[in-house]
């Protein structure tokens, strides 16, 4: 009886500590639903610098693309593209025009980081080849981002529907002046530099 | 033993807390911002509006909920050319109903035009939710000037419609109500329009005094046009150190003494008159090639604004052929059309007339436009509504004689406004941030001139520097890259 007793008293605490843990899973899965596209980071990576838009040294931002570098066919991944600023700025529009292959991939659920202001447009084109978005912000302050903070401009799943090798690349306006993606600074109207790659995606079966 | 059944029950209720974790945590809880927590339909009220001209026109516009509380709406109501609000400020002719909605936001009028009214109107923060509103709900009564006589719709824009309300829901982040139906009006306006005559007309002096907008022939050259301000009704002299804006007209007559030069570049003109006849025909107005005629707008601007006057809005004209020859023409300074004095709201329009010197092509054509804060636009219809999505272009029936060439109307497809600046601080032929930024930048600081005068981002050239630039801006934005994209 007493053994039995000891025994209750021991699974007590044990059953404690797996109710806090699943509580803990609980509310970690809440914040990760946050979003339609959620990023497995351990699989993602980006590629080493290829197309270099200015001397590091000048740029104001660093423009990444990231997603799986693997992809399956068939098999949608969540693409992310975020910019990270080296100084603290206040920015009056941000545009960013995303180059891909629309004939390799199908692109759904766009979404943006809830710091910008909702898109004056944004479209996915699949004529052009390029996901497009325009944030222009009316504060007269502008939005101010600081120096070592991460934007994300763009959010989407992209599926693989052929083989092969295809690249994601932040267009800097060689399919037209139009298709430019440029950061304003708030306090001089001008456009700030910034440094960006292109990635590679392999899609196998 | 007692002690004993104690820790089984805490047991038990342990058990049960771990197996529901589990279970919540297999759930897809849907947290997705933007997601919508409830319905709900617009509607304008009553659905068949009459009123005379002269008068006022209401609208009322409700919202329906599917039992939501509603707190807060931003939509867009749009009316035909009869209707008109206060463009710089509708404010007061909007009666928020402050029971349902406490605040009103913003009212503006924008759109295509400006017949558009948006309205930004959202609950008293104080109230309670159970304080709000639901069911059929009355957010406001629109009171419109009726203009002139017709018949048209008030519309309600849905996809620049948001409606809010208060989720329920413990914790949600939710608030936004799904937009399902929308119910427009038909509002026909009756009356008798009075007809301001032109100021070509105005032959006897007006009893107030000047100024007076002219446009007559000119009475210094031959075969122009003269356009200016004059203090007297009779159009005799223009008031001193104010512009006169002169244009080619082959319909005006030769003067004695005076300079004849345009006559002999642009028009050929009848025998000289030391040739007489019984009965004399009237003048052979024609070119050496095909005459270019148009209207056309400026989206953005309509009749009240005076910093848009022609000399200051040059266009670049370009006509192409099938065959790919162009003719180019800058610096065009077209001519602003006169408009009653009931339609200061209406749409400016400008119209010229372009000889094109050794283009013999008369159909099969397509015209290139630019303005100075303008996007180029290209027109291949007569009467075109939207982008001319095709190659080359459908305008025909070009003469030689300016009396023959059709007028062609590009006024219902206005050039988009907004290209002002670009990477090196001049206009590039796009919309982009860099426009926004620098219209922006000139909204915030509220500039102003005098009529008459230019800015660049003026660009309902009403002459002060306010958020409708802007407004206007974002639109050609979206407009442009929907074309592109």
């Amino acid at each position: 009886m007493k053994n039995q007793s000891n025994l209750v008293k021991i699974l007590i605490p044990v059953v404690a500590v797996i109710v806090l843990a699943e509580s803990l899973m609980l509310i970690s899965n809440l914040s990760k639903k946050d979003t339609n596209v959620v990023i497995d980071k351990s699989k993602t990576t980006t590629t080493p610098a290829v197309v270099t838009i200015v001397d590091n040294k000048s740029a104001v931002y660093e423009v990444s693309v990231t997603t799986a570098t693997e992809m399956k066919l068939n098999k949608s991944e969540a693409v992310e593209v975020t910019a990270v600023g080296n100084s603290d700025r206040s920015l009056d529009s941000v545009n960013v025009y995303l180059k891909y292959d629309p004939t390799a991939f199908e692109i759904t659920n766009l979404t943006f980081d809830k710091k910008l202001p909702t898109p004056a447009f944004s479209k996915v084109s699949q004529t052009t080849g390029l996901v497009v978005v325009n944030f222009l912000i009316s504060a007269p302050a502008g939005l101010k981002i600081s120096s070592g903070e991460a934007l994300s401009l763009m959010r989407f799943s992209a599926k693989p529907v052929k083989t092969g090798v295809f690249a994601f690349e932040v267009s800097t306006g060689s399919q037209g002046k139009e298709s430019t993606t440029m950061f304003v600074e708030n306090a001089t109207s001008k456009v700030l530099p910034f440094l960006s790659s292109k990635l590679t995606v392999n899609v196998s079966r | 033993m007692k002690n004993n059944k104690t820790t089984i029950i805490l047991g038990i209720l342990m058990m049960a807390a771990l197996v529901g974790g589990v279970y919540l945590s297999r759930q897809n809880q849907n947290t997705q911002k933007g997601a919508y927590f409830a319905g709900t339909n617009l509607l304008i009220q009553p659905t068949e509006i009459t009123g005379t001209i002269g008068g006022q026109v209401s609208a009322q516009l409700f919202v329906e909920t599917d039992g939501a509380k509603l707190s807060s709406i931003d939509t867009q109501i749009c009316y035909g050319n009869q209707l008109t609000l206060n463009e710089s400020d509708p404010k007061p002719q909007i009666e928020l109903n402050t029971a349902a909605l406490g605040t009103l936001v913003d009212a503006q009028v924008v759109g295509l035009a400006n017949k558009c009214l948006r309205i930004i109107a959202i609950a008293d923060i104080s109230k309670q939710p159970s304080d709000l509103l639901s069911g059929m709900v009355k957010v406001a009564t629109i009171h419109f000037n009726a203009v002139s006589v017709g018949t048209g719709n008030v519309t309600i824009d849905k996809a620049a419609t948001k409606v809010g309300g208060y989720n329920p829901e413990a914790g949600a982040s939710d608030s936004a109500l799904q937009v399902n139906t929308i119910t427009d009006a038909v509002y026909t306006i009756t009356g008798t329009e009075t007809v301001t005559p032109t100021p070509t007309n105005i032959l006897t002096p007006s009893p107030t005094p000047g100024p007076f907008n002219c446009n007559r022939c000119s009475t210094i050259n031959g075969c122009e046009r003269a356009q200016f301000q004059s203090s007297t009704g009779d159009c005799a002299v223009p008031i001193p150190g104010t512009n006169i804006i002169r244009t080619t007209d082959c319909t005006c007559s030769q003067v004695v003494g005076g300079d004849n030069s345009r006559c002999a570049s642009f028009c050929t003109l009848s025998p000289t008159p030391t040739v007489p006849t019984a009965t004399p025909t009237p003048p052979i107005v024609v070119s050496n090639g095909s005459i270019l005629k148009f209207q056309m707008a400026f989206f953005g601007i309509n009749n009240a604004a005076q910093c848009a006057t022609p000399a200051k809005m040059p266009l670049s004209v370009i006509v192409r052929a099938a065959d790919g020859t162009t003719r180019t023409m800058n610096n065009v300074i077209p001519v602003r059309e006169m408009f009653a004095a009931t339609n200061l709201t209406g749409i400016a329009v400008y119209s010229t007339q372009l000889p094109l010197d050794n283009f013999d092509y008369t159909d099969n054509l397509s015209v290139f436009i630019k303005g100075p804060k303008s996007l180029q636009v290209k027109y291949g219809i007569n009467g075109q509504t939207a982008y001319y999505n095709k190659a080359g272009g459908e305008l025909g029936g070009l003469t030689n004689d300016f009396t023959t060439t059709p007028l062609f109307d590009f006024t219902k497809y206005p050039l988009l406004a907004g290209d002002v600046t670009g990477p090196d601080g001049t206009q590039d032929g796009v919309v982009d941030g860099l426009d926004f930024s620098f219209v922006k930048t000139q909204s915030i600081a509220r500039t102003e001139v005098a009529a008459g005068e230019y800015m660049l981002a003026d660009l309902n050239g009403n002459c002060k520097m306010e958020s409708q630039d802007l407004a206007i801006l974002m639109l050609s934005l979206k407009e442009k890259q929907a074309q592109l994209y």
